[in-house]
């Protein structure tokens, strides 16, 4: 199975009547691969 | 208007917010208000490319700021403020593309923005129980057909946690363990209803399942909340979701409507031996055009009638495809 190693960044804005919003990128910083159970 | 009235016959409280009748109905999708807009006549939501977004509720229940209630309670009939916060988290720009299709990557990401809204919400003074879900399908009441779930800020714990955390906590004084724990450990020795599985959790229908296809994924480690995951936990929950909702849109070759509700710890910093993090789902359809509606029995007494046995729909969902992860990648290459 491969696992993603990310860093997760937010964008946080306001809206006209007062409201956040929260935009959210995610980039990626690495990857790994672990066996399968019954490889091990 | 929004406000809390305490119903002391049955110890709960119902939130009145009368403006929701207002909100947005089944628009047309040119006038989607979750998809990305530069129109400034048409005030979508989102004007900005992201990968997923979280905003407030433009129809709230609860409110930060809620206005005073319209009437004036008594000791018999408690009123309250309707405060709390009621989000909406977008999971894709896309307009058309239902969660079950998204990527793997994409569970991976939704699952580390409800983490942060769990514990940002849950860091506020007024929250006591931050509630994550999703209505998927006009079966269930959906009314903006863009992907996206919901999340609910309450100012008290709601009946249906607080009825599981109740039971937790008598099983734990009696036997000194976790109710959901031993749940799973009965489950998983039986075998017969479990769905899928992988290191980190458990997707089965219950021995006591209420609808058709109710499947379950229950963390196997006692993990009260998502606060508690690992970043093995978050991908294995990725995977494991995935999976049980391209399963459940094999059923009828059609996307498959549901409610998905996450129960896991309060957020007021009680109760942690009991609360053990997992998903529910109720699926609305009896068969592949028929509702179950909650009729007299479940309306008027809360006592369902389960026209199926949970194994014989275990054993159905088991053996439909995908069955691993890998399965999965193998469809979707490996973009990021």
């Amino acid at each position: 199975m491969k696992f993603y190693q990310t860093e997760m960044k937010k964008e946080i804005e306001f809206k006209e009547d007062g409201r956040y919003i929260i935009y959210y990128h995610f980039v990626k910083t690495g990857e790994k691969t672990e066996k399968k159970k019954e490889e091990r | 208007m929004s406000e809390l009235r305490y119903n002391p016959i049955k110890r709960e409280w119902v939130i009145t917010a009368t403006h929701r009748k207002n909100r947005t109905f089944k628009p047309p999708e040119d006038y989607c208000p979750f998809c990305l807009t530069a129109d400034m006549e048409f005030m979508g939501e989102v004007t900005k490319d992201y990968d997923l977004v979280v905003f407030e509720n433009k129809f709230p229940s609860l409110k930060t700021s809620p206005p005073e209630p319209t009437v004036k309670g008594s000791d018999l009939f408690p009123v309250a403020l309707a405060k709390g916060v009621c989000e909406v988290i977008v999971y894709s720009p896309t307009h058309h593309i239902p969660l079950s299709q998204m990527s793997y990557l994409k569970f991976i990401k939704l699952i580390k923005v409800w983490k942060d809204r769990y514990i940002e919400l849950g860091k506020l003074d007024f929250v006591e129980y931050v509630f994550i879900f999703e209505n998927k399908g006009e079966e269930v009441g959906v009314t903006l057909h863009h992907p996206h779930g919901q999340i609910y800020a309450y100012p008290f714990i709601p009946p249906i946690p607080e009825q599981e955390l109740k039971s937790a906590e008598v099983f734990f004084q009696q036997t000194g363990q976790c109710l959901f724990c031993a749940v799973l450990r009965q489950e998983v020795e039986d075998g017969s209803r479990i769905v899928a599985e992988n290191d980190s959790f458990v997707a089965l229908i219950p021995f006591f399942a209420r609808y058709n296809y109710e499947v379950h994924i229950m963390a196997k480690e006692h993990l009260p909340s998502l606060k508690h995951f690992n970043e093995k936990h978050e991908t294995d929950l990725a995977a494991i979701l995935k999976i049980i909702l391209q399963k459940y849109d094999n059923i009828y070759k059609k996307p498959f409507p549901y409610i998905m509700a996450i129960h896991q710890l309060p957020t007021n910093g009680t109760r942690e031996e009991y609360a053990h993090f997992h998903i529910e789902f109720y699926p609305p359809l009896r068969a592949k055009d028929r509702l179950k509606y909650l009729a007299g029995s479940e309306s008027g007494v809360g006592t369902f009638i389960n026209d199926s046995l949970p194994e014989d729909k275990a054993k159905e969902l088991r053996e439909l495809p995908p069955f691993s992860l890998e399965d999965i990648m193998d469809q979707e290459g490996d973009e990021w």
